[in-house]
């Protein structure tokens, strides 16, 4: 069931209201639990057995860990542990590697939560083992089971027993982020896709100039799409009492490749990093460990977004860049220099190394990667196309980052519009009118729920 | 209370916009005609969803520039194409073949192109067409395809007829009440028009697809074979038994552009038939085949597609425009 959908548009409308209606906690767990499961079935009957069983298997196995741990038998705890994530690895990549059956929606996101119920069960992040209902409605949350964001068991099940009731302020509130996000998805994102698609399917139609604007175009879908979704996803939890954090923070405004993953999919970075990078022993062994350590889990950052050799450069070559970056500001803090470049000049050069990275990550095969990037560098002749979307979108975003410098230290300036004020009235009215004018009905899918 | 204000607001702005953006001409449809409808006459319209064009309807219902129409003038009759509702007026290749044969001040070269007036449909209407314009010097009917088979052919030939009292005016009067206040709505309300455009479009691409390739192989061999040659003997005699004035078809094909980087021409292959049938019949047959390729073997120029949307679909665009004029001028040219 997707997210634009009626259906979904009836689901959070029932839900809200009986959410509204009950008291009780374990009744609560009942509506979402429900809801959660009629949503994710509203994609397949057998993707939901899969989810059952996955979760009941995390359940269990998190009992164990829980029951180990607590015992004071932590070597046992470890190894249980162990098993456990090694199992929900391997069915992880039995669906993503060996393509005997279709990947199912939104394995590579609760995967990933499952392993946190795991991981922080052992390390004592929960000072309870949670409920089978509560463990179950972690893993199958419905507002962001399909492509994130990636919530922390220790972030999500604590809440449970402290939901948010629904008031005016929160209501506003989610429905503008809500609002926002399918502006983004349906009206930017959908719309640079026509061009970045057609362009794609044929690189070496076009010239270089061309490839090199489409590069930006897809830059700028990849953030709109998935920035868009996130904020659907956020919004529609916090309408239900949840409270998610931003997944997405002007990722172009980055100053170097490791700023990057911090202002972007901010959960999945954060998420390798507790549950990766820190259990590689992150940057407690030396430097030499550390940059292995970093290039180690962009690898695995790679291998988790998809199957293709593709990923698996784009992976490497931004663990590269940042051990690059981590290398030369560590020789440069030695030296006593506080910075490497002028803060534009940084921004600037970031934004190109990830654009150029996005290349591999999207082309179909690593040999178009190399036809978009060999004509971009040797400006070779062909269609000279020059979607003028890109140009509109992109100066949008420019002005966006132009204000979060100045005002609001690079961070996302956009806060909540005051609904309590005329203005705020129309400009929401505004943006529902115009997401309805402009949005693009071609092929709508939201591109992480691939991944 | 505040919200419907806030509404009403918005509303505003965004049909403020529309006038911008996309703003389309009202149609007056009509049965026994040269086409399928008029435009609202001495109307503009706004035309931004591919390329962009402010489009002027002349007193006569049709997209043109207002000037005279001159003495025995070259009709052109076709679908959107001709229409051109996409690139600025004077870059149409109607208008460009205008400026060519040296006529600034009238319209040598009258554009009749009205949309989803698709050849066959163009075919029903020739005594429409010959009623309305009597004096017309030469006809010239655009297609992009020519994936018609013998039925089609056949079809084509069944006349609409001409009802010379079906004239915008007329239409305009017998309009009921009712009628008469959607056009208002849809003229000064675009916004309207467009979210319905949307909603439309929304629940097409709710539909499953399903896969009809008119360009099959397999069932034009099976055409050819059968009685396709004969019927469209058949058509041309039709047309001629009609007119003794000059006939032109004009056809481009559609492209796509491979994986390879290569232009493709996506055609039945039906063009060889023509191209030895209609000058048969005294049928003028200007294949835009061999332009479209050099052109992008030569520069990687796209005839179909605008910035806006993608290259190789939609409509023909500027460049298109320019290589039909220049091929119907090398016919034309005194």
């Amino acid at each position: 069931m997707p997210f634009l959908s009626i259906q979904f548009m009836v689901l959070m409308i029932s839900v809200l209201i009986l959410l509204a209606v009950v008291r009780d906690k374990r009744a609560e767990r009942f509506i979402l639990l429900t809801a959660s499961y009629i949503f994710y079935a509203g994609f397949s009957m057998e993707m939901l057995i899969l989810l059952l069983i996955l979760s009941l298997f995390t359940y269990f196995g998190g009992a164990l860990v829980f029951r180990e741990r607590t015992a004071g038998r932590p070597g046992s705890a470890r190894c249980i542990m162990c098993s456990v994530i090694g199992v929900q690895t391997a069915v992880l990549v039995f669906f993503k590697y060996t393509g005997l059956f279709s990947m199912p929606v939104g394995l590579s996101f609760y995967m990933l939560q499952a392993i946190s119920l795991i991981a922080d069960l052992y390390l004592g992040h929960l000072t309870e083992c949670p409920s089978l209902p509560d463990a179950f409605l972690y893993i199958g949350f419905f507002p962001q089971i399909v492509s994130g964001p990636i919530i922390k068991a220790k972030d999500f099940i604590p809440q449970l027993d402290n939901r948010q009731q629904l008031n005016m302020e929160r209501l506003a509130y989610g429905l503008q982020l809500f609002l926002f996000g399918a502006f983004m998805k349906l009206v930017v994102a959908d719309r640079l896709a026509v061009c970045v698609d057609k362009v794609y399917s044929a690189p070496a139609a076009y010239s270089g100039a061309s490839l090199l604007v489409t590069a930006v175009g897809y830059s700028l879908q990849l953030l709109f799409d998935f920035a868009g979704y996130s904020d659907m996803a956020i919004g529609a939890a916090w309408l239900l009492g949840f409270d998610f954090y931003k997944n997405f923070n002007l990722p172009y405004l980055a100053i170097s490749p490791t700023d990057f993953w911090r202002r972007w999919h901010i959960s999945l970075s954060s998420w390798m990093r507790d549950y990766v990078y820190i259990p590689l022993g992150g940057s407690r062994k030396g430097r030499a460990r550390t940059y292995i350590n970093i290039f180690l889990t962009m690898i695995v950052s790679g291998l988790w977004h998809g199957s293709t050799a593709n990923f698996l450069v784009w992976g490497a070559l931004h663990g590269l860049g940042q051990v690059v970056y981590r290398s030369v500001a560590d020789r440069n803090r030695e030296a006593g220099r506080d910075r490497i470049l002028p803060p534009v000049a940084a921004r600037i050069l970031t934004f190109l190394f990830v654009s150029l990275l996005w290349i591999p990550f999207r082309a179909a095969t690593l040999r178009d990667a190399w036809t978009v990037i060999s004509r971009i560098f040797t400006f070779r002749a062909g269609i000279a196309y020059y979607y003028v979307y890109i140009f509109i979108f992109g100066t949008a975003l420019l002005l966006v980052q132009a204000i979060a410098i100045h005002r609001n230290d690079a961070d996302n300036p956009v806060k909540p519009l005051p609904l309590d004020r005329f203005y705020g009235k129309v400009i929401v009215c505004i943006l529902i009118i115009a997401t309805l004018m402009f949005a693009y009905f071609g092929n709508g899918a939201f591109i992480y729920s691939r991944f | 209370m505040q919200w419907v204000g806030a509404f009403a607001a918005a509303f505003f702005v965004m049909n403020l916009l529309c006038f911008a953006f996309y703003a389309p001409c009202q149609e007056l449809p009509r049965e026994h005609g040269a086409t399928t409808g008029y435009l609202l006459p001495d109307s503009h319209g706004v035309y931004g969803l591919e390329g962009y064009c402010l489009a002027n309807v002349d007193a006569n219902g049709y997209v043109n520039r207002d000037k005279p129409i001159a003495d025995s003038c070259y009709v052109v009759a076709g679908a959107s194409h001709t229409e051109g509702l996409f690139i600025p007026l004077r870059l149409r290749y109607t208008d460009l073949l205008n400026s060519m044969l040296g006529y600034d001040d009238e319209l040598k070269v009258y554009n009749i192109g009205r949309s989803g007036n698709y050849f066959s449909i163009v075919l029903q209407h020739l005594d429409g067409i010959l009623g309305e314009f009597p004096d017309a010097e030469a006809i010239i009917i655009e297609t992009d395809t020519l994936a018609y088979d013998t039925k089609a052919l056949y079809d084509s030939q069944i006349q609409t007829g001409y009802d010379p009292d079906e004239t915008p005016a007329r239409l305009l009067n017998d309009m009921s009440k009712r009628t008469r206040a959607n056009m208002k709505v849809k003229q000064y309300l675009p916004l309207v028009r467009e979210l319905h455009k949307q909603y439309l479009t929304y629940a097409e691409s709710q539909k499953e697809q399903s896969e009809s390739d008119i360009l099959d192989p397999d069932f034009w061999s099976k055409e050819y074979a059968g009685g396709f040659e004969e019927a469209l003997r058949s058509l041309c005699s039709f047309i001629r038994s009609r007119t003794d004035k000059r006939v032109i078809i004009l056809y481009h094909p559609a492209v796509s552009i491979g994986q390879d980087g290569e232009m493709k021409l996506m055609t039945n292959g039906a063009e060889k038939y023509y191209r030895n049938i209609c000058p048969e019949y005294d049928i003028e047959f200007v294949d835009m085949s061999e332009p479209f390729m050099r052109a992008y073997e030569s520069e990687h120029i796209v005839p179909y597609g605008f910035s806006n949307t993608t290259m190789g679909d939609g409509h023909i665009n500027r460049a298109a425009h320019r290589m039909m004029a220049e091929e119907l001028f090398e016919v034309l040219k005194p």
